[in-house]
C-alpha cells in the first residue's frame, strides 16, 4: 500500500490598504481563499487518502502613530467546514534614540472552535484559546543594516487534537519477534500488527510554547537588493525544539516589478511523548498520550520560495510559489513528502 | 523518541532543567522562571546591540525607509506565509504569528 504524498496549496487573495500618516499609520483588509489538496497520513487509518479543502480568511487591521508611538489593532477570521477561528490583536511600538530603535510589544488572543465534518456540532464541539505576547527591539546598526530581536511566548489551553486521527497500538512481544525477525514496521505492513482497537489521539490539554529570534537585514548598494537572514530558537512545555533558519532577497527590477527569493531551513526534535509506534504488554495500559501528528514528530524540512510583484498606479498584483521538502526521521506512516504552495493576490493600496 | 539532540540540548537544558531527558536534578521549571531566562538572554542581546551603535542622521535614512527594509516586512505578506509555515511546522512564533485557522495537512 503507498499513498501519494504531494500537497498542494493554492491562495488567491484580494486586498486594500491606506495609509494615514508617514510614521507607519495605515488601515487595511484582506480576503483570502486557501484550497487545500493533499493525502493526509493523519486519516489514512481511516481509508480516506486524498481530500481537498476550502479556507476562507478575513482580516482587517488598523495603526496611526501619536508622536513616537505606534499602537496597533487587528481582528482575523478564518473559516473551514470544520475549524472556526477568530483572532484579535493589539500592539504598541515606541521609537527611542532618535528612531535607532524601537521597542515593540503585544498580545493576541485567538479563539478556535474545532469541529468534526459531516458531525453536528451539537455533537462534536471543542474549543482552543490561545494567548500570545511578543516583546521586540529593532536596532539600526548602519545607515544600510539593523538587527531585530524577538521573543514570543504563547500559552494554548483546549483541544489539541485532530478529531480525525487515530493512533495505531501494538502488543510490545509482537514488535519484539519482529525485530528479532528484521521486519520494520511502516505503512505497507502496520496494519497486520496492530491491536484491533483504535484509540483516538490525546495530547496535553496546555502547551507553553517559547520563540527567540534575531533577524539580520541589511541593504547591498553594490547589488540594489536587500539581504536578509532570521534565525528562530524555539522550545516547549511538550518537549519539542527546533532550529529555523531563513534568507531572502528583495531587489526592485526597474519601478514596477519586485522580485523577492527565499529559502528556509527547519530542523525539531519530536514531543516527549512522540513514539514511532506505541507499543503496550497489556491492552488496557494505552499510553495516556499518544499521536501520529507529522508536527510533533522530528524532522527537517527545506523550502525555496520566490514572490514576485508588480506594481501600477495604486495596484500591487503577486504571485508566490513555494516547493517544501519535509524528511521525517521517525514516523511511521511517512517518511518524506514535498508541498507546493502557491498564492496570487491583488491589493489596492490608496 | 524524545532524545534531544545535541544540537538542542543546550537550549532545553538551560530553559528546562527539570524536563531535561539529559539528566537535569533541578525541581521542575516554572514557565514565570523560562520567560524570565528568555527575557534576560534579550535584553543582554538588545544592550550589546545598543551599546555597538551610533546614531544615524536624517538625511542617512534613505535607505532604512525602503519598503524592502522593513523590520518586520510587508504585513500582508508576511502573515499569510507564517500561516502556511506554521501549519506545517512543530514551532510557532519569533517573525509572525501563525494565523488562525487549520490549514494543517
Amino acid at each position: 500500500m503507498s499513498i501519494p504524498t504531494n500537497v498542494s496549496v493554492v491562495s488567491p487573495q484580494v486586498g486594500a490598504r491606506h495609509a494615514i500618516d508617514e510614521d507607519g499609520g495605515e488601515v487595511s483588509a484582506r480576503v483570502v481563499l486557501d484550497a487545500i489538496t493533499a493525502a493526509s497520513v493523519d486519516v489514512v487509518s481511516n481509508a480516506t487518502y486524498r481530500f481537498s479543502e476550502l479556507r476562507e480568511e478575513v482580516n482587517v487591521a488598523g495603526s496611526k502613530s501619536f508622536g513616537d508611538f505606534l499602537p496597533s489593532l487587528s481582528y482575523r477570521f478564518s473559516n473551514e467546514p470544520d475549524y472556526v477561528s477568530h483572532g484579535f490583536t493589539a500592539g504598541l511600538s515606541k521609537d527611542l534614540a532618535g528612531g535607532d530603535s524601537t521597542i515593540s510589544g503585544g498580545y493576541s488572543l485567538v479563539l478556535d472552535t474545532v469541529g468534526r465534518t459531516g458531525t453536528p456540532s451539537s455533537v462534536f464541539s471543542e474549543s482552543l484559546q490561545s494567548h500570545s505576547t511578543e516583546i521586540g527591539l529593532t536596532q539600526v546598526l548602519t545607515p544600510n543594516t539593523l538587527v531585530r530581536a524577538v521573543y514570543t511566548l504563547t500559552f494554548q489551553d483546549g483541544y489539541m487534537e485532530k478529531p480525525y486521527r487515530s493512533v495505531p497500538i501494538f502488543d510490545a512481544v509482537a514488535l519484539q519477534q519482529l525485530k528479532d525477525n528484521n521486519v520494520q514496521l511502516n505503512l505497507d505492513n502496520f496494519d497486520l500488527h496492530r491491536l484491533p482497537f483504535k484509540p483516538t489521539e490525546e495530547v496535553p490539554d496546555t502547551r507553553l510554547r517559547h520563540a527567540a529570534a534575531l533577524r539580520g537585514l541589511h541593504f547591498s548598494d553594490s547589488i540594489d537588493a536587500s539581504l536578509r537572514l532570521d534565525y528562530r530558537l524555539y522550545g516547549d512545555s511538550w518537549g519539542l525544539f527546533a532550529h529555523t533558519v531563513e534568507t531572502a532577497m528583495v531587489k526592485n527590477l526597474g519601478k514596477s516589478l519586485r522580485i523577492n527569493p527565499w529559502a528556509r531551513l527547519h530542523y525539531q526534535s519530536g514531543a516527549d511523548f512522540w513514539r514511532r509506534q506505541y507499543a503496550v504488554n497489556d491492552v488496557n495500559a494505552v499510553p495516556s498520550l499518544r499521536t501520529t501528528d507529522k508536527s510533533l514528530s522530528p524532522y527537517w524540512q527545506g523550502t525555496l520560495g520566490a514572490r514576485l510583484e508588480y506594481f501600477w498606479g495604486g495596484w500591487q498584483a503577486y504571485v508566490q510559489s513555494a516547493g517544501m521538502y519535509t524528511s521525517f526521521l521517525d514516523h511511521l506512516y511517512i517518511t518524506s513528502r514535498f508541498a507546493l504552495i502557491s498564492q496570487a493576490g491583488l491589493r489596492w493600496n490608496f | 523518541m524524545g532524545d534531544i539532540p545535541m544540537s538542542l540540548k543546550f537550549m532545553h537544558d538551560f530553559f528546562m532543567p527539570g524536563n531535561s531527558p539529559t539528566g537535569g536534578t533541578c525541581p521542575p521549571t516554572s514557565p514565570g522562571t523560562i520567560a524570565v531566562r528568555v527575557l534576560a538572554v534579550m535584553a543582554m542581546l538588545g544592550l550589546a546591540l545598543a551599546s555597538g551603535c551610533t546614531r544615524t542622521k536624517p538625511y542617512q535614512r534613505g535607505t532604512l525607509a525602503k519598503p524592502e527594509m522593513a523590520p518586520d516586512g510587508d504585513a500582508h505578506r508576511e502573515a499569510l506565509r507564517n500561516h502556511v509555515l506554521s501549519t506545517r511546522e512543530g514551532a510557532v512564533g519569533g517573525f509572525g504569528g501563525g494565523g488562525g485557522g487549520c490549514g494543517c495537512n
